[in-house]
């Protein structure tokens, strides 16, 4: 059984006096700590500001993360986006994470899940309340290897498998939606190896105790400088890169 | 789970402390080493010195003091009268220098060693090096030998607190002939960081104590576009009218608060509408750490030097101001845990700002709508009883102080009531001139006085509105300080305007003229430091003449958009 989380700036949660940037649905049987850290994990750095014209352009950041519940690693799939006007008439943000049981992986591998209808949301209508735990079915894979004709997928695929440890940096221009390509990279992974990828396709900086392998960065997003600097494997899909994609 | 027999739980931070590692007051509460070096080090009237704090038993003769009162010796906690006696009966405290080369000890050599080391040296030992250096990060006392460095070699990546990908923090122990530590690729290194969060300390607070000031308010009651007109203000307020320069002490940890700033103030599309977004509760505005087993994040500080033109060489010239932009949910009752500790730097604030929004509050709202069409006041209700903040406020201060719940916190609270532009028809004071005064003591130039009585007649004239529509925010305020001042603020002074497409309410920046925005710093910095020049009282002529200074940008800075060509 998943647990999961909407987190967004709502004029109440679902905790008492809570408003403003707070939970406003949860899985009830979901411990504090794990709340916490699921909450740290929902912010949310617009590329362009609201009242922008090019607002609408603000990536997704689809997210695979590996946390520590107690003694055990457990996967969490987010969709974090932003949202030009709050309750208040401010520009927020719209968090949903699904924390999976070892069960629920399917074998296609995360993006897979994240691709799957009904798996992630983009919006929480109701009011706040607490939910109970659900089951995620597995998908079949949506992404055959090489399906998009790309060649960087099997660049980013061949780094992680060569060092796991060691991030890549995707530079993307701001609107691309890089979420299949993602997929066809993982499906390249030995199925062992899947759901040990971490990835965001919108990476800003790295929370406190996690790991990110595969880090997409908008062009134009302060993450992009870190990138270009950066020791491993960095495709650049702006055009800037020398070497060929 | 097994329970370490002996551990305890820290009266004030909350972490769980083995036995050796904490000290116990006679109240039996236990204090880690970090929170007990703390308010050993605290002074003027902050947590510790005060005599509501703390106290704890002398190790020798078991009468009780106030930490500040006790010293180390031999590994336990001793008070004065003690060591005074120890050292008539010829026994040398460690601080005692000893008179005989044979009387020296290898901490003496040393000491006398890194000495002659730093005679040597070509660069020089800030002059002014403080004995004990607060970090604006995690609030830690720590003396300067404590302090790390940060390595500079791109090998060098890792550290422990901060993780893999920050450059690894070290304790030197060799350093170039200009005084700066090499680390262990023998890359000089510069930067300075704190022992205990890690994070980077700015040089000009290994000379100079910050001074805190929190800036505490529900979501959404304008903390940013405040803190954002303030320091846009200051900048232009302080250099023009006091010959004070008003900077960015670490531009990196400022570059929140230069994009607000650039948002409203030096925005290239002045007709656009634009707003500051909202606050959140994690990302840039705050540094995520690993203490052990937790992560805790800790809200990044505005730091800003403020440094007198007329003797820059003068030390005691120099002030590092340091702010707070907390999402205002960090105030809310149940916000305020060991992984999130974002608001204890109110305990350490010299000041404290309650930013009160009048168009949250149902019945003033209600009056507002006499005289203002703002559609903050139409929109959706948006109420909340903002005296919670502030009581939650109050809770936490006596909480991290140590303050008795008898006892008033003894430093001032500044109670700003913002959107000034919306309300300020029924407080019958005019807000279109800033408060102040020329300096009469120096005749022909601009140079100014904070108009003291001007601001605390407005703060009677607002403290007496609000009791008439909102008791509850004075009786909060009341019951919480000894020491208030009522100041109206309007961060934008004017309303925003609704963009209907998307719903976000917005202003276009040729349109911000801030009234009263940097108030509430020039009325504390005037009142309770020699920092300002303040007047004394009102010339009579005063209001006839009209000297003050125009609100906002309107006549003495350009207006945005001419600013930002």
């Amino acid at each position: 059984m998943s647990w999961e989380l909407y987190y967004t700036s709502a004029e109440r949660g679902v905790n008492p006096h809570s408003h403003g940037f707070c939970t406003v649905a949860r899985t009830e049987t979901m411990p504090i700590a794990v709340v916490e850290r699921l909450e740290s994990l929902s912010h949310y750095s617009p590329v362009y500001p609201a009242g922008s014209d090019r607002a609408d352009r603000n990536p997704v950041a689809w997210s695979h993360w590996r946390i520590p519940v107690g003694a055990r690693t457990r996967s969490v799939l987010s969709r974090v986006a932003f949202v030009a006007s709050d309750y208040t008439g401010r520009a927020g943000n719209f968090a949903h994470h699904v924390l999976l049981e070892p069960s629920e992986q399917a074998p296609a591998g995360p993006v897979a899940l994240l691709r799957e209808p009904g798996v992630m949301e983009a919006r929480w209508e109701a009011g706040p309340m607490m939910l109970p735990a659900r089951i995620i079915e597995a998908a079949p894979s949506q992404d055959p290897p090489g399906a998009s004709g790309a060649t960087w997928p099997a660049r980013l695929a061949e780094a992680f498998v060569a060092d796991p440890d060691r991030p890549a940096y995707v530079i993307y221009e701001a609107g691309a939606d890089l979420l299949p390509m993602l997929g066809e990279a993982v499906a390249l992974l030995p199925t062992a190896l899947r759901w040990q990828v971490t990835f965001s396709t919108y990476f800003t900086e790295l929370p406190a105790g996690l790991a990110c392998a595969w880090r997409c960065v908008p062009a134009g997003s302060p993450a992009v400088a870190a990138a270009r600097g950066a020791p491993g494997l960095v495709i650049d899909l702006t055009g800037n890169d020398p070497a060929p994609v | 789970m097994t329970r370490v027999a002996g551990r305890r739980t820290c009266e004030r931070c909350g972490t769980d402390v083995v036995p050796g590692h904490f000290r116990t007051d006679t109240a039996e509460a236990a204090w880690c080493d970090d929170c007990f070096r703390e308010l050993r080090v605290a002074t003027d009237g902050a947590p510790g010195s005060d005599a509501d704090g703390p106290r704890f038993r002398c190790g020798a003769c078991g009468t009780e003091h106030p930490a500040a009162e006790l010293r180390e010796l031999a590994g336990q906690v001793t008070c004065d009268a003690c060591i005074s006696q120890r050292n008539a009966n010829g026994q040398n405290s460690p601080q005692t220098t000893p008179e005989k080369k044979s009387d020296v000890s290898p901490a003496d050599d040393a000491a006398e060693e890194a000495k002659q080391i730093v005679a040597s040296l070509h660069g020089s030992v800030p002059p002014n090096l403080l004995p004990k250096i607060t970090c604006p990060h995690c609030w830690h006392a720590f003396e300067p030998h404590e302090i790390l460095w940060v390595a500079q070699h791109v090998e060098l990546m890792g550290d422990p607190v901060l993780g893999p990908e920050a450059p690894a923090r070290f304790l030197p122990s060799r350093f170039n002939a200009a005084g700066e530590a090499l680390d262990a690729r023998d890359m000089s290194c510069q930067v300075l960081a704190c022992p205990r969060c890690h994070l980077i300390i700015p040089r000009a607070l290994i000379e100079t104590p910050p001074i805190f000031v929190s800036l505490i308010g529900a979501p959404a009651s304008g903390k940013s576009h405040l803190l954002a007109s303030m320091t846009w203000e200051l900048r232009r307020t302080l250099r023009d009218r006091f010959a004070i320069v008003f900077n960015d002490a670490d531009a990196l940890s400022n570059l929140s608060i230069h994009r607000y700033e650039e948002t409203l103030f030096v925005n290239g599309e002045a007709d656009r509408l634009v707003s500051i977004r909202k606050t959140e509760l994690q990302g840039e505005l705050y540094d995520q750490i690993r203490l052990g087993q937790q992560i805790v994040s800790l809200p990044r500080p505005f730091l800003f030097t403020m440094r007198t033109q007329a003797k820059p060489a003068a030390s005691d010239r120099l002030r590092v101001m340091c702010l707070y932009d907390n999402a205002g949910e960090h105030f809310q009752p149940g916000m305020d845990s060991a992984a999130a500790p974002g608001t204890q730097h109110m305990a350490r604030s010299k000041a404290l700002m309650f930013l009160f929004d009048p168009t949250q509050h149902p019945g003033f709202r209600e009056h507002c709508r006499m005289c203002s069409d703002d559609p903050q006041l139409y929109r959706a209700a948006r109420t909340l009883r903002q005296e919670t903040i502030l009581t939650e406020a109050a809770s936490r201060v006596r909480r991290y102080a140590g303050l008795s719940p008898q006892n008033k916190h003894d430093r001032p609270l500044v109670v700003v009531v913002s959107k000034a532009d919306i309300w300020a028809p029924l407080l019958e004071e005019d807000l279109s001139t800033e408060p102040l005064l020329p300096d009469p003591s120096q005749p022909g130039t601009d140079m100014a006085l904070v108009d003291i009585p001007r601001i605390e007649r407005t703060s009677a004239a607002l403290r007496k509105m609000l009791l008439r529509y909102t008791p509850e925010i004075v009786a909060a305020a009341e019951d919480f300080c000894h020491t208030i001042v009522y100041i109206p603020a309007s961060a934008l002074g004017r309303g925003p305007e609704l963009q209907e497409e998307t719903g976000m309410l917005g202003i276009r920046p040729r349109d911000i003229r801030p009234q009263w925005a940097a108030a509430p710093i020039l009325y504390l910095f005037a009142k309770w430091s020699a920092l300002l020049p303040a007047a004394a009282k009102t010339p009579a002529r005063a209001a006839a003449s009209a000297p003050s200074v125009p609100s906002s940008s309107t006549s003495a800075t350009p207006k945005p958009a001419a600013r930002s060509a």
